[in-house]
This record gives C-alpha cells, structure tokens and sequence, in this order.
C-alpha cells in the first residue's frame, strides 16, 4: 500500500462493505475515547486520510513500551502498523539492523520531510554531552534533535519520554531529560504511564491518522480524552471512598470486600490516565480492580512522590523529625525571653520608688 | 421496576432483586429514560458507551439482565461479527461489535428507532444498483 | 515548576516549615507568658484551694453562657456551629486523619464523607453570617480591626478551599490540593502571632480566670 492510498481505498480493495468500514469506526471511535455517534463523521473524515509514515525512536528506556503497544488490541498491531500506519523506523520491531536501519530512518525522513510523526519512548540523557545512550554510533540527544527537524508532530510515548521517568529520579546520573525539555518548535503529546495503556498510544495515533491533527491537550501536554479525569473520579471503588469505607491492610476484611485503597496509599485523586475506564489485558483489569493502589505512574516526578504506600494527603519524605528539634528551640528561646522579660519585671519593681503625700504636693507646686 | 412488566414482549430472566439495583444501575437505567424522552420530543439519538463506564462487579449483568431481549435481533458479518437486538424496552438497542479475532472492539447502548448500522449506506446501494444494472445490460445483450 | 513539582514541595518542605514555625511560635509565646506570671494577689484568700476553681472553669466554659446569650442568639449559636464544624471537619475526615496518622502514628476512624461535606457547607455559612454580623453592628464593627478580619479570613480559605476540593470545582483537583494546603499553611504560620493563638491559651486564660475569681469566692 502506498502511502497516496486512504484507508478507504484499502478497505473497498479487499471487500470490506461500507457497513464494516463505519463498524471500524465506530471502533476506532471507542477507541478515541469519543463518543459512538462520532462514528459517521470519522468515516468521512477517513476518506481522504493518507497513511502516515512512522519513525519510531527509543532512547533510555526498558522497551516495556513497545511491550505495552505490541499486547494491544482492537485493531491489532498487525492491522495497526500494517495497514494503518507506515512504520519506517523501529529498532526493536523491524527487520533490518545496522547501516540499513539508519538508511531506512533517513530515507523516511527525507521523503515524507514535515509530515511524518515522530514517536519517541525513554528519556534522553543530557549530561558529558549524552554520552550515556547511543544508536549506530550517534547519542540520543543528537539523534532526537536531527529526527525532530522535519516531523510534523511528536509523540511522547512513556513517563520517560513525557517527564523523563526513572532514569529522572532523583539524583539522575546521566542528566536525563524529557522530549519536552529538548524540543521546542514542535507539538509534543505525552503518552505517560509506566507503561502507557496500549489503546492510548493506538488511539492517539487513530486520531492523527483520522483528523490529521493532535488531539486536544491538558496542561501537562496529555491528550484530554483519555487523561482529562483522575483514576478516582473513574474509580468503581469510588463509591465507597464516599461512604467512607477503606481497607486498612491488603489482608483485612475491607480488602476483600474491595473497599477503597485510599489508606494503603492509592495515588488514584491526583492521577490522570484511563486505566479505570480502559483498563488492561483486553480489558480485564487495573491496579485498583486487582487490589493495590495505583502508583501514579503517569504524574510527572511519580518515582519522587514518596511512599507509594502513604496516603496521599501525606507529606513524600518523612518530616516528623522536625517536630522536636522545633519544640526545643521553641522551649529555650522562651525561656530565655521569659527569663529576659522577667528580670525586667523585677528591675522595674526594684526602681520603685515610694510615693508620699508630701511628694505630691512638690509636684503639684512645681507645676 | 414493575412498570417494566406492562410492556408486551418481554422475553428475559428474572427481575434482580431490589439490592442488585445499585446506584451505578439506577444512574444508567435514569440516563436511558432521559434518552429516551429526547427521542421522543425531539427526535434525537443518543448512545451510552458501555466500555468506558466504571461499574461494579455484577452491575454489567444487572443491566443486561434488566434491559432483557426484545423482538429483533440482528447479526452482521463484516470485519468480524456483531450482534445488534432490540432490548424489551422499544427504542433501546444493544450493540456488540467483535473484531475478527472475536474481540469486543464496542459495546454501545444507542436510543433510536433503528441504528444507522443496520441501514442500508448509500454508497453500497450505489454499488449495488450499478451491479444489477450492468448485469441486467449483459443479459439483454446475450438476447 | 510543574503543578506536581509544587505539590510535592507544599506537602514536604513547605509543611515542615509551617509546622515549625507554628511550633516554634506556640512555645515561645506559651512559655512567656507562663513565666512572666501574674501580679502576686495580696489579699486574703477566701476559699483554700482556689486552683481547683480554675480547673473547673477550663470546662464550664465549654457550655453556653447564659450571659451572653442575650446579644443575638443566632450569633451565639453560630460561634458554637463554627467552632465544633472546624474541629469535626480537622480531625474526623479521612485525608486529614491520614495525614495525622504520617505525622504522630496516632489514628482513629474517621466520619463519613457526606457527613463532614454537610458540617462544612453549615461551617462556612456560620463564618460568613458571623462576618456578615460583624459588619452590620456597628458596636462590632467599631471594635473590629484588620487584624479580625484577616483571622476570619485565614479560617475561612481552609474550609473553602478543601470545600471546592472535594466537589471538584474552579480549579483542577491536583491545583485545588495546591491551594488548599497552602492555606492550610498559612493558617498554621498565623496561629501563634494571631488572635488564633486562643487555640492553645484558651486553657490557661480559663483556668486564670477561675483560680482568680475563686480566690475571691466567686464561683463562674
């Protein structure tokens, strides 16, 4: 298929009526996060997309990304990258290796110059010149840099690659950054999650491929469909968050009868993602469902956020300790105004002096 | 939900019992009447995605459980099967698309007098209609 | 600095400093006031053991004073529904008793969430009609000072901020926790070099007064 064929076209070549094609998307719809009478207009909207070539970039990073994308469904990766999208360059899934990799990266770059997208997962280290990562001889930092140059657009796909992940956490050795810190002149979406849901990455690529724009961003640069409301809003726990009814323990009474995981440090109130309505394995389940918290994994800094196990109301690092040092301090500066303040009260008592009658009359005479 | 019994055909289990109405069930049963007074007043359609709505355990089947099955089923083989049927409340529909890998891609509750799916698409019609005309042309040309 | 980055530092460093400079303030006030002391009485004490009135006076004064009630009754009660609302909505709401929990280890259950929402809608309505009462009468509003107002105020963005928190409004939930601890903050600063200091004082002023006025026989 060549990149000037629509979807349209390949789908009428092999026989797929007009009703599967709107039932595709009606899919892909779900698939958005849009609503399903969006169906009809996705269609028509289709019918003039051109297939998009990919170029897929992954930098310091532990490929659970790509695992993530690779388990997704609906459609599948195969008809995904296949018969949607033109995946050009993607060191772990593609055939080639070597020089022919990186002349398959640049062919693509020159041939489809500002309109193709650009994925990046992992984080790209900064420090001793970005030393710390490289690819056929080239760092991540220069790689990005000249990659970025004629992209259309840039998807973070990753907390590393949105917010710079763990190899971000404090003390960061190697100086990593996230896309974001690095490239400035092209419109970035994060995809964060360790890893992101699957249906997130293929339906923010659905969306580009189906408007031909980036979908519609929050203040941290995440797509408002799938991240516009917090794990908790979204939670079926909710409810009895709102009754007031926690676990206190993974083995107590609360935590079998499924009760909300607030106490034993669920990050889900400030946590942005679709886990709770997408969920994972197909569908199966999320964190919460399976009876542990969520981390936050797709909040920028998670990894420095403190316990995973404290609630979130908690302060990240312990700060207890404060509390005597500063009831010392507090107890020897007032006993030394308190002394201070008394002995001033004793020197005026000490300077009185006594007052006669006839010492009023002098006054009142001297007046 | 006794009024539920006065509509004709019903062909469904049990009702659930009072508990198994949870507030999630009473919210979405409350979405679907209000739905449904749009379409009547206003002629507008509307739909409930299922896979983004956050129920309990059990809720799921309470729901379908309540909705039942009604006159019409449909099935449509194209890019993997799917089933659409009327629940025993006219106007609501269930509407289950599976991908060829008989995975659930959608599962939509829409209110409407027919879903746009189950209509014949224009283009197809046009396709169709050229079809036959061609082919009716080759049979007089064979006369 | 993202909204995460400065929710991490309200929550760590910038808790840490209101803590201590709430504590800090507390003791230095507390102790010097204690160790300043009061005038020596100089007459004949009329009941032995005056101490004991002093004692009893730190909680009778916890029930109505008929006394006043005669200003404005709604006013009065208003007082009462504030007061017991902040202590209610501080100690018996899960987030706050998690957090209590994180700081000293201690912890108790908490009271429903439709609850506590309820005492701080009553909460707020006292504060305000309270405000509004200052205001109107011009008695009070002669004796009123930038001082009482700011107090009020410093009071009042807790209880809101955490209100607008929990229904999700005017600000993003993450945001809103910004705000709503940084008031809190601010209200733990204010707390020793404010009239709200009367959180800790309450007790040995009461207790003054009592031990005082039962020396001289009187019982209050």
């Amino acid at each position: 298929m060549s990149t000037q064929q629509t979807l349209a076209d390949l789908l009428q070549q092999q026989g797929v009526s007009r009703r599967g094609f709107l039932k595709f998307c009606s899919g892909l719809a779900t698939m958005m996060a849009l609503p399903a009478s969006m169906a009809p207009r996705i269609a028509q909207a289709l019918e003039n997309a051109k297939r998009p070539s990919v170029i897929w970039l992954s930098f310091q990073e532990c490929t659970g990304c790509t695992e993530s994308l690779t388990r997704s469904h609906s459609p599948t990766l195969e008809s995904l990258i296949f018969d949607v999208i033109s995946l050009d360059y993607h060191h772990t899934l593609q055939a080639a290796s070597g020089h022919a990799a990186e002349s398959a990266r640049l062919q693509a770059m020159n041939d489809h110059h500002g309109e193709y997208l650009l994925i990046v997962d992992g984080s790209i280290p900064t420090k001793d010149g970005g030393v710390y990562s490289t690819i056929a001889g080239i760092s991540n930092l220069e790689m990005l840099k000249e990659t970025a140059k004629g992209a259309a657009a840039i998807v973070a796909v990753g907390s590393c690659a949105a917010y710079g992940g763990l190899p971000y956490a404090n003390p960061n050795p190697t100086g990593a950054a996230p896309v974001s810190d690095i490239i400035h002149d092209k419109p970035i979406i994060n995809l964060p999650g360790c890893p992101p849901i699957p249906v997130v990455i293929t339906g923010v690529l659905a969306h580009f491929l189906t408007f031909g724009r980036i979908p519609e961003l929050d203040s941290s640069g995440r797509p408002l469909s799938f991240f516009g409301e917090s794990i908790h809003d979204r939670c079926y726990r909710r409810p009895f968050y709102d009754q007031g009814k926690f676990a206190k323990s993974f083995d107590d009474e609360g935590a079998r009868k499924g009760w909300c995981l607030y106490e034993l440090g669920c990050k889900g109130p400030t946590t942005h993602n679709a886990c709770a309505t997408e969920k994972w394995n197909q569908g199966t389940s999320f964190p919460i469902q399976s009876g542990h918290p969520c981390l936050g994994c797709s909040e920028p800094d998670f990894w420095d956020a403190g316990s995973f196990y404290k609630a979130v109301t908690a302060p990240p690092n312990d700060i207890s300790n404060v509390v005597a040092p500063a009831l010392a301090a507090g107890a020897a500066a007032g006993i030394a105004i308190g002394l201070a303040n008394r002995m001033k009260k004793a020197r005026a008592i000490h300077q009185h002096q006594t007052v006669t009658n006839d010492d009023l009359k002098t006054n009142r005479s001297d007046r | 939900m006794s009024e539920l019994q006065n509509i004709p055909v019903a062909i469904m289990d049990s009702l659930p019992e009072e508990q198994a109405v949870t507030p999630n069930v009473r919210a979405l049963l409350t979405e679907i009447c209000s739905m449904l007074a749009t379409l009547i007043s206003e002629k507008k359609t509307n739909s409930i995605d299922l896979h983004s709505l956050p129920l309990l355990s059990g809720e799921y089947e309470t729901i379908k459980t309540i909705l039942g099955k009604g006159e019409i089923t449909a099935s449509l083989e194209s890019l993997g099967s799917s089933q659409i049927y009327e629940t025993v409340l006219p106007g609501v529909w269930w509407i289950i698309h599976n991908n060829e890998h008989t995975e659930r891609m959608t599962e939509v509750i829409e209110i409407t007098r027919i879903p746009s799916i189950l209509k014949s698409q224009h283009a197809d019609i046009e396709a169709a209609h050229s079809a036959l005309q061609q082919q009716l042309q080759e049979w007089s040309y064979e006369h | 600095m993202t909204s995460m980055e400065l929710l991490a530092w309200v929550r760590g460093p910038g808790l840490a400093i209101a803590i201590v400079v709430m504590l800090v303030g507390v003791t230095v006030r507390l102790l010097e006031m204690l160790i300043l002391g009061r005038k020596t009485d100089l007459s004949e004490a009329r009941v032995s053991a005056s101490a004991k009135y002093g004692w009893r006076t730190v909680f009778t004064r916890f029930l109505p004073n008929t006394a006043c009630a005669h200003t404005v009754l709604v006013v009065f009660i208003s007082g009462y529904i504030f007061h017991i609302g902040l202590f209610l909505i501080v100690f018996f709401f899960v987030p706050h008793i998690q957090l209590i929990r994180d700081l000293t280890g201690l912890q108790w259950p908490g009271l429903t969430f439709w609850l506590i929402d309820g005492v701080s809608l009553i909460t707020m309505i006292a504060m305000l009609f309270i405000l509004w009462y200052r205001w109107w009468n011009k008695v009070r509003r002669y004796l009123s000072r930038f001082s009482d107002y700011l107090v009020w105020l410093l009071t009042f963005l807790p209880v809101l901020s955490g209100y607008l928190l929990y229904h999700r409004q005017l600000l993003p939930y993450n945001d809103m926790l910004i705000v709503h601890i940084i008031t809190v903050e601010l209200l733990l600063i204010s707390l020793p070099f404010t009239k709200l200091m009367h959180a800790f004082s309450f007790v040995f002023s009461r207790w003054y007064t009592g031990a005082a006025a039962g020396r001289r026989g009187v019982k209050i």
